[in-house]
């Protein structure tokens, strides 16, 4: 799996990597208990500061994405992954909110944004570069 | 082929190799003008032309002028080799630095009229898949203990005819092969050149294990693409490092060997020439199959390619960039950033290495 970087984007770079690494493990292109690179490797390689790489497997490691340990390093989630929890539905609407509330006043129909929902959701669960299909 | 004709055949071809590193290479590389980023569709304008043929010219003149002064230095020192070897390669290298900063000036000068800027990606990629560390293929780290085993063959057969071995033995040779000094036999006196083997095989084996680490550089452009060259790139260059290695190891066992074992008459010194010559193949092999595969432009350095990270064209320093080494801007390799203070004290360990082999030998050979 590669990450892409932009580090001219608006979004912050340890929040591109960690949405990255959360796609990998949603479409299963980083299965469970794989082990990523260290800290420094990652940064190296990305050429990034590893303040900015530890700041994105520090917060994965906080929701439960990956597990640190001091002898084999950064792996993804052996064990269950974290639920869709009530805490992170609170979330979600959150951040959904004010996305839907510009759709609505650009006048998107309920409809046209559900349909964008499902296609999203297909593609993340199956990537086109693994030939999956979506929809 | 006497003392005389030899060492002249020595000299001209060491001085060839050093005055193609010297001028040549820099000459033939289009990306960058002595030490100056040239955009893509500038390479080919005239005056960066005329600048390279200004530059080559004027290097020519400062080799032609160091050849002179040493076939005068030879002939007034009366066949002194330290004297013909420094006023042949010192005027040189100052006639190259000369001639380096002067066309280097007229680059920069084109840069400014043309408004040359190095093209910057704000982009970046790297491949985190789990077989990222199987993808470091090449020669495995076993392989070095050919070297090893090598190694202790050559000092097992010496110690087995120890008693052949001439006391005092020789210990240096001049250009004809015929010794010129000894010393009293010693464990350190005959095992001197065992000894700078161990430590070459030490710095190949260091090199080899750097290799492996090095980070990723991947073009943001073409991430699958990119990764399959370079992973070529580092198993071939680590096969080109092996059998250089390799070679250098059985020409120093062979050298041992023949300059200790029941020693006669002289070294033949055409097959120590003949071992200088095969190493070439590795080399040549490596270039042409970077050539055959497009892997020229893969490992150049993509991030900190600005001129004024690379002092005086040459040196990479930066300080924001964590890394020790970098990759070169131009065909492949890496270079030291020498911000890092550790840079430097390698530097120096490199350095130190061939003058510390002359000192142990002064040492242990008196």
């Amino acid at each position: 799996m590669f990450i892409e970087l932009d580090l001219q984007s608006e979004v912050p770079i340890y929040k591109q990597l960690a949405d990255q690494l959360i796609e990998g493990i949603a479409s299963g292109t980083l299965s469970s208990g794989q082990p990523l690179p260290s800290v420094r490797t990652l940064a190296a390689d990305l050429g990034i500061n590893l303040h900015t790489v530890n700041k994105a497997y520090q917060a994965l490691k906080q929701e439960g994405f990956l597990e640190i340990h001091r002898k084999q390093g950064v792996i993804v989630q052996p064990g269950a992954l974290p639920t869709a929890d009530s805490a992170f539905r609170e979330r979600l609407g959150r951040d959904l909110r004010p996305l839907i509330a510009e759709a609505v006043a650009r006048g998107m129909k309920e409809n046209e944004l559900q349909t964008l929902m499902t296609a999203l959701y297909g593609q993340v669960q199956n990537p086109s570069s693994q030939g999956g299909t979506s929809t | 082929m006497n003392s005389v004709n030899s060492f002249a055949f020595l000299i001209a071809f060491i001085d060839l190799l050093w005055l193609f590193a010297l001028m040549g290479i820099p000459a033939l590389m289009t990306a960058t003008l002595l030490g100056v980023y040239v955009p893509k569709e500038e390479r080919r304008i005239p005056q960066v032309a005329r600048i390279r043929r200004s530059f080559l010219l004027l290097g020519a003149g400062s080799a032609l002028l160091g050849g002179i002064l040493s076939i005068l230095a030879y002939f007034l020192s009366k066949g002194s080799e330290g004297w013909t070897l420094a006023l042949l390669l010192i005027p040189q290298a100052l006639g190259f630095f000369v001639t380096w900063n002067f066309s280097r000036r007229q680059a920069l000068a084109l840069k400014a009229e043309r408004g040359w800027k190095v093209p910057q990606s704000s982009k970046r990629t790297a491949y985190i898949g789990s077989d990222r560390e199987s993808a470091a293929t090449g020669v495995s780290a076993w392989a070095y203990l050919l070297h090893i085993l090598v190694i202790l063959i050559t000092v097992a057969l010496v110690a087995l005819n120890w008693d052949r071995i001439p006391n005092p033995l020789p210990v240096h040779f001049d250009a004809a092969g015929l010794p010129d000094r000894y010393a009293e036999k010693s464990i350190g006196s005959v095992y001197t050149l065992t000894i700078l083997q161990s430590l070459l095989t030490a710095l190949f084996a260091g090199i080899h294990f750097s290799l492996r680490r090095m980070r990723q550089s991947l073009d943001p452009s073409d991430p699958q693409g990119s990764l399959r060259r370079q992973i070529q790139l580092r198993a071939s260059n680590s096969w080109m490092l092996f059998l250089i290695s390799l070679i250098a190891m059985i020409m120093f066992s062979w050298l041992q060997i023949r300059s200790t074992y029941d020693f006669r008459g002289t070294l033949p010194i055409g097959l120590a020439i003949a071992f200088l010559l095969l190493l070439t193949i590795p080399i040549v092999g490596f270039m042409i199959y970077i050539r055959r595969r497009g892997l020229e432009d893969e490992g150049i350095n993509r991030r900190h390619g600005e001129d004024r990270f690379w002092r005086g064209g040459m040196f990479y320093f930066n300080p924001q960039d964590p890394g020790l080494f970098a990759e070169k801007r131009t065909g492949f390799g890496w270079t030291f950033n020498f911000a890092r203070p550790t840079a430097w004290l390698l530097m120096t360990a490199v350095i130190m290495l061939p003058i510390a082999a002359v000192v142990a030998t002064t040492l242990f050979v008196g």
